[in-house]
């Protein structure tokens, strides 16, 4: 999965991702491309599993507030799924809904952890 | 002491046996496959059916292919060379428990839910009184349940008990238009037949508690008041569905809960409420049931449902509420119901000789982060002890609850887990008689085990008949046919 297109040049958009661990990735892309595709032609850790259909939120991202307001506000369906997101921030996005465009150049996104914390599960004794 | 504790233990790469193909053990094996690289780790997932993937295959709605997709995932995961698929081997039958927890440093159980839930009241063995169970897997051509046969072309009124996602799944099922929806689908032949003769008016879905508190998401409920345009009308709102304050204090709800009362505000104004109506469905909220009463003209149809009204309860000022009897008795006439109140999952008869302990209240494998917890430890409370090598995930290890996505989550810390343990070096070894090759042995004798390439052969056979009767995949229905296939 994951094709991207080769950015022209001189019109090379920057990306970056931040990992759990905390490390960062920087890539240029072309306009079009989704966080989703990026991130999976990169061998990021986003799952995706419903491969950028909007139905499972597995894709996660949450956007640095310097660029959130960029970014077109997400739809109905979207809201929906990102209500079933954990860990869900005020600057969550789907990272299959969201495509990189000139006034994203630069933008920044966090990976959530896709687990939940460990040591952390009540059960019944 | 449990024969499974207390053993030597591994040092070189683990090799694993996953019992289930639903998406907890699948994502179990693409996390432990993508996070460790070690040539020599064995991963063998062990399916009872000759196909794989569970309740993405026989649970997930016809209608929500891209649901699916995870699928994708999962067969580019069985490439990997240390990946081996049996299929058609089910554990506790085909091949002890007892062979996989001896003869692999780590054994997960990701067997899911085989049953459906009883509600154990006067007149649920009535032939109309169905369970979701066998429901959607009559019309997701489960082979255990394509001989159901619900008498749809002689009902009016199906009552749906309870309001998950797939009670809404069941009323897109019932009053959808056929053509539209279903008939391109990889919904059973036998289910779009049947539907087509289906004579139902009008569908009820029954929650205990009320609007605020059900169960369903919004993208589904959504979906199904979109069916207003083609004729299913969303029927019997009233506003004392909602806790009196409700509009006024809406804040103080959740997001989902407020976009939920959105879409009812939508649409139940015009021009939605204007569409012609041929069908509807309707919530009931506040109701437990109490007894299936049978139709006197027909014995195969009921005549109605009685249930409980509740009360809700708020004990403080947060919910979620509970509810209260009240003593009052209410009916609803229906001729086919629907027990859409979850699934159960069930122990393997071998788990009390293997002192693997079972959680019946709420139907899972006790666990912490995937670790199964020895039975003395529970009992004890604190300081858990676990068996050694044996962990649990999806809804095995919580029970019925949860979707794709939380598989998902619980796969990756199960698998954190299982691959923390082997780090440190707690993983027990395996006899000198190992994995795979142990299995191997003792399934010689059994000749229609099904590796991942017959499955793909049973799939192509799939695919191409569904290209023939103009759907998207026609899937074979019985065992012996698969088999038959797989083996040619
Ligand atoms: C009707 C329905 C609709 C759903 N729709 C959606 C949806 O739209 N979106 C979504 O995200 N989630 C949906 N879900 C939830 C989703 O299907 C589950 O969360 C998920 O399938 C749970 O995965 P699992 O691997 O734990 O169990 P399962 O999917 O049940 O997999 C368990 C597997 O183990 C096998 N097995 C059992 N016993 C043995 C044995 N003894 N030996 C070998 N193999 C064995 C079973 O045959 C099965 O293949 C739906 C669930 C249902 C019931
Ligand atoms: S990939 Fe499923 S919602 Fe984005």
């Amino acid at each position: 999965h994951g094709h991207l297109k080769k950015p022209n040049p001189g019109e090379e958009l920057k990306i970056t991702f931040i990992s759990k661990d905390g490390s960062q990735s920087s890539y240029e892309v072309a306009e079009g491309d989704s966080l989703l595709d990026i991130a999976q032609a990169n061998h990021l850790d986003m799952e995706g599993a419903c491969g950028g259909s909007c139905a499972c939120s597995t894709c996660h991202i949450i956007v640095d507030p310097a660029y959130y307001d960029s970014i077109p506000e997400p739809s109905d369906d979207e809201n929906d799924m990102l209500d079933l997101a954990f860990g869900l921030t005020e600057t969550s996005r789907l990272g299959c809904q969201v495509f990189m465009a000139k006034e994203l150049d630069g933008l920044r996104v966090a990976l959530p952890a896709m687990t939940r914390n460990l040591q952390s599960r009540d059960f019944n004794k | 002491f449990s024969p499974i504790t207390h053993r030597p233990l591994s040092t070189s790469a683990p090799s694993v046996a996953i019992v289930g193909s639903g998406p907890s053990g699948f994502y179990t094996a693409v996390k432990l496959l993508t996070t460790n690289n070690d040539a020599n780790m064995e991963i063998d997932m062990f399916e009872r059916l000759p196909v794989p993937y569970g309740l993405s295959r026989y649970g997930v709605a016809p209608d929500h292919p891209e649901v699916k997709n995870c699928q994708k995932r999962f067969d580019e995961i069985t490439e990997d060379p240390r990946f081996k698929f049996y299929g058609n081997v089910e554990i506790g039958k085909d091949l002890k428990l007892h062979h996989l927890v001896e003869n692999y440093n780590a054994v997960v159980l990701a067997y899911g839910c085989a049953d459906g839930s009883q509600l154990g009241i006067e007149g649920e063995d009535h032939p109309a009184v169905f369970n979701s169970k066998e429901f959607v897997g009559w019309y997701n051509g489960d082979p255990e349940h394509v001989g159901l046969d619900p008498p749809l072309e002689k009902a009016k009124t199906v009552t749906i008990i309870g309001n998950g996602n797939v009670s809404l799944d069941l009323v897109r099922v019932l009053l959808g238009p056929v053509d539209k929806l279903w008939s391109q689908t990889d919904m059973a032949q036998h289910a779009i037949s049947k539907l087509r003769k289906s004579t139902i008016e009008h569908v009820n879905i029954v929650g205990r508690r009320g609007f605020v508190e059900a169960a369903f998401t919004n993208k589904e409920f959504k979906e199904l008041l979109e069916m207003q345009k083609d004729g299913v009308a969303f029927t019997n709102w009233s506003e004392d569905m909602l806790p009196p304050t409700f509009r006024e204090f809406s804040k103080l709800f959740s997001r989902a809960v407020r976009r939920r009362l959105d879409l009812v505000d939508k649409y139940t104004a015009s021009p939605y409420s204007d569409y012609p109506k041929h069908k509807s469905w309707g919530f009931e909220f506040l109701k437990s049931p109490k007894k299936f009463v049978a139709s006197e003209s027909d014995p195969n149809l009921l005549k109605e449902t009685i249930f409980e009204k509740n009360k809700l309860v708020q004990t403080d000022a947060n919910y979620p509420v509970t509810i209260v009897g009240s003593g009052q008795l209410v009916s609803l006439e229906n001729e086919i119901v629907i027990n859409s109140t979850g699934y159960r999952g069930r122990p393997f008869e071998e788990f009390e000789k293997l002192n693997i302990p079972w959680d019946s209240s709420k139907s899972r494998i006790p666990n912490l982060d995937g670790r199964v917890l020895s039975t003395g430890s529970i009992a004890k409370g604190e300081n858990y002890e676990f068996i050694q090598g044996l962990y649990t995930t999806g809804w095995a290890g919580t029970g019925p609850k949860g979707n794709i996505n939380t598989s998902l989550m619980e796969a990756n810390v199960t698998s954190t887990s299982l691959l923390d343990d082997f780090e440190k070096g707690i993983l027990p070894a395996r006899k000198s008689f190992q994995g795979r090759k142990a299995t191997d042995f003792y399934l010689q004798k059994k000749p229609d085990v099904v590796t991942w390439d017959m499955w793909k052969a049973i799939e192509s056979a799939e695919n191409e008949l569904g290209k023939m009767n103009n759907k998207l995949r026609e899937k074979i229905v019985d065992v012996d046919s698969m088999i038959d296939i797989a083996t040619k």
